[in-house]
């Protein structure tokens, strides 16, 4: 696996920093917000995108943290460098991976500057960032899956790779999901009103928006027989996947989370447990009035009232921001290690919790969950994408 | 999770819908007859240069009897050619009480123009003129919402971004839901809107400029697929792992890949039309080469994949063929197809 956003360029240094509840807000630099209602992001440190050399030059911001968080994965999955990585399928998302290039080309059109210039850009679009990722990371890759879903295109992403492997398109994929600032976006989010001016606080009663971020992660998921055959051990197993489309709304989800019952519904059947196995989810939680709301009523339909108070939530959003198409995929990486430790990430931010979770969300000052065996990841997007991943620690199998 | 309980491919193709430059319906696609041009200004040199393109008419009955579409009121035009190529394709399926209908639909430009216009009034105004109307119908999947809403799909929907072979992804999804078992028929949609961006884009790419054939174009094409079986009159029999490229001599290495694992004894669809791998569409297939039927009707990326397979399928000569799918901006692939 690995992991870059606000919290840190690598996986080990984000999750201590998670656990211990640190926020990755800050003023945003990347582009001028001084006409906005909100002024705040959690930006990556551009320190961590590694120096930029003639060949990197070109490469976008996206392209560039896929490529951090992409090469930890493969990295730790013993096929950095290594020719097991040719012909490893991609299954990747992102909502808007191109759109850095859009607006310099947009900007570039207005401001009449010359089609020479535009040149460069105008090729660029999210596939030729996974063309930066193999050749940065040194592979040529095998069939490619980009999934634009929105904010689930992550966990569709992983949940696609899953869908690979079971019917043997594939034995090994490298799946996740990259997204950078863009100002497109930000006004976008900021022009709904959908931004916090305050503080973000997931399920919480006075919520008033989400903090955007950026960042990408990636995991390897490859069958159990090809890992045998590479003699390397799993750090968890996906079990269960499911999806569903909310009809409601363009951007807002039905009040009762239909759609996110009816995708955890489908990925608790295929992977044969029951609701009350969940011992943690990683809630999508932007802190947006609209979705946390159903969100809530989602998680008391599919648990049930009992079984909802065991459960144990949080959403991570609060410290790593709402990183889009990122999302699922970082999130993901964040509950597979929550089984590899037995840690859970608090719920940071939430002063005052909707009396449906207030039980269920998990307390800075009681992160250690020492028998977690299976959690899952939750996902909703504009669009009305739903998408629910279940995990199953290593020995849970 | 359970592997698969039925085989990929083949896949049965039991409906088609399209909308293109030479009207709705897919026998419009068959027509020999040119297809009229028209001029767009363009943006950076509004008075001095205009594009040839190839346009949906806008006032074709069959798009406009959307309009009182309510969720279709403030959609992108893609929306809308999509929404009625899928009403076609779905238009003689005897949908049984239960049948789960999955739909995957290919972009490769998205909705450019809500985005052109909604990130231009930022620039030209200022960033609080940023729309709260226009954001929403920028996402890749916002008219695979509003069809999903239309034609009442809650289950499995993805969208899905690249080139030409974006659309062999599409229907390497399909297949995918249907061997898992997890829908009975998948709407297969691919869609393009033309906007003055991605005509810039084209034109500063080199792909459009004085003298060349290419043509940007736009609309939408669905096929509607189930578990395939002897009796289907259409299918697709095998989409080829696609092969990623960066420039010329690696898109040449990876179209030899593709045309590699063909059957040697089965024909080739032209498919490449006028776009810059045309040299190698000839260099490849040599004699195999067999026209599609119909008019040219320009480039519209993934649309035009979509319009290639329903010709194929809708052609005069039975038996199986091969379709390359000519991804003009990363991947090369192909179908295998067949008439009975």
């Amino acid at each position: 696996m690995g992991a870059i956003c606000a919290l840190g360029p690598d996986l080990g240094s984000i999750w201590p920093s998670l656990i211990a509840g640190a926020e990755g807000s800050g003023p945003v630099t990347a582009f001028d917000v001084s006409d906005c209602r909100c002024r705040r992001a959690a930006e990556a440190d551009s320190a961590w995108l590694g120096e930029v050399s003639s060949q990197s030059r070109r490469w976008s911001r996206a392209s560039r943290l896929a490529i951090v968080a992409a090469r930890e994965a493969l990295d730790q999955a013993g096929l950095l460098g290594q020719p097991g990585a040719d012909g490893l399928a991609l299954s990747v998302a992102t909502t808007a991976g191109g759109m850095l290039w859009g607006e310099d080309f947009l900007r570039g059109l207005v401001r009449q500057r010359g089609g020479g210039l535009l040149g460069p850009i105008a090729r660029q679009q999210p596939p030729q960032q996974l063309l930066d990722l193999q050749a940065a990371l040194s592979f040529r890759a095998g069939p490619t899956t980009i999934i634009g879903n929105a904010c689930a295109s992550g966990a569709n992403a992983i949940g696609h790779a899953a869908d690979l492997l079971l019917t043997g398109q594939a034995e090994i994929v490298l799946a996740g999901g990259y997204e950078a600032m863009s100002e497109l976006l930000f006004l976008g989010f900021d022009c709904l009103q959908a931004t916090s001016t305050t503080t973000c606080r997931p399920f919480d009663v006075g919520r008033d928006g989400l903090l955007l971020g950026e960042g990408a992660g990636f995991l390897v998921l490859e069958t159990a027989a090809h890992a045998a055959r590479r003699g390397v051990r799993g750090l968890a197993s996906l079990a269960g996947y499911g999806h569903a489309t909310d009809l409601h709304h363009l951007t807002q989800p039905s009040p009762d989370g239909t759609a996110l019952v009816a995708a955890m519904r489908q990925a608790a059947r295929r992977a044969g447990l029951a609701p009350e196995t969940i011992g943690y989810v990683n809630a999508h939680g932007t802190a947006t009035a609209l979705n946390d709301g159903a969100e809530a009523a989602a998680y008391t339909t599919f648990f049930g009232s009992e079984a909802a108070d065991r459960c144990r939530i949080s959403s991570t959003k609060a410290a790593t921001g709402h990183t889009l198409g990122a999302a699922g995929a970082l999130e993901a990486v964040f509950t597979v290690r929550a089984l590899e430790t037995g840690q859970l990430p608090p719920q940071v931010g939430t002063v005052n919790a909707l009396p449906e979770i207030a039980s269920s969300l998990v307390s800075p000052r009681a992160t250690a969950a020492p028998g977690l065996r299976c959690a899952a990841s939750v996902n909703l997007g504009f669009g009305g994408a739903n998408a629910a991943l279940i995990f199953l620690a290593e020995d849970a199998r | 999770m359970r592997r698969a309980p039925h085989p990929l491919f083949p896949l049965a193709v039991i409906g088609q819908g399209a909308v293109s430059p030479a009207g709705s319906g897919v026998a419009s696609l068959s027509s020999l007859e040119a297809i009229q041009e028209t001029e767009i200004a363009s943006l950076r040199r509004p008075e001095t240069v205009r594009f040839p393109v190839l346009r949906v008419d806008p006032k074709l009955s069959a798009l406009a009897a959307w309009a009182r579409e309510p969720r279709l009121r403030r959609a992108s035009p893609v929306a809308t050619f999509l929404v009625e190529a899928a009403a076609q394709a779905l238009a003689g399926w005897e949908r049984a009480p239960g049948a789960r209908l999955g739909v995957v639909c290919a972009f490769f430009s998205g909705c450019p123009a809500y985005s052109r216009r909604f990130f231009e009034q930022t620039i030209r105004k200022g960033q609080s003129f940023a729309s709260p109307a226009l954001f929403p119908e920028t996402v890749y999947n916002s008219p695979l919402s509003h069809l999903a809403s239309i034609f009442g799909i809650a289950g499995s929907a993805y969208a899905v971004v690249g080139d030409e072979s974006a659309w062999g992804e599409a229907l390497r999804v399909a297949a995918t839901w249907l061997a898992l078992d997890e829908a009975d028929a998948v709407l297969v949609l691919a869609g393009e809107e033309l906007d003055l961006v991605t005509i810039e884009a084209f034109a500063a790419a080199r792909w459009l400029r004085r003298g060349a054939s290419f043509r940007p174009a736009e609309g939408a094409a669905a096929l509607l697929v189930a578990r395939g079986d002897s009796s289907a009159s259409s299918l697709v029999e095998a989409i080829y792992p696609p092969r990623p490229y960066r420039d010329g001599p690696t898109a040449l290495r990876a179209a030899r890949e593709v045309f590699s694992e063909f059957d040697p004894e089965l024909p080739i669809l032209s498919s490449v039309g006028h776009s810059w791998l045309e040299p190698f569409e000839a260099q490849l297939a040599g004699a195999r080469l067999e026209p599609v039927q119909g008019a040219y009707l320009g480039e519209s990326m993934v649309a035009t994949a979509g319009w290639n397979t329903l010709r194929a399928l809708r052609g005069p000569a039975l038996g199986s063929r091969l379709l390359p799918l000519w991804g003009q901006n990363h991947q090369i692939s192909a179908l295998k197809l067949s008439r009975r």
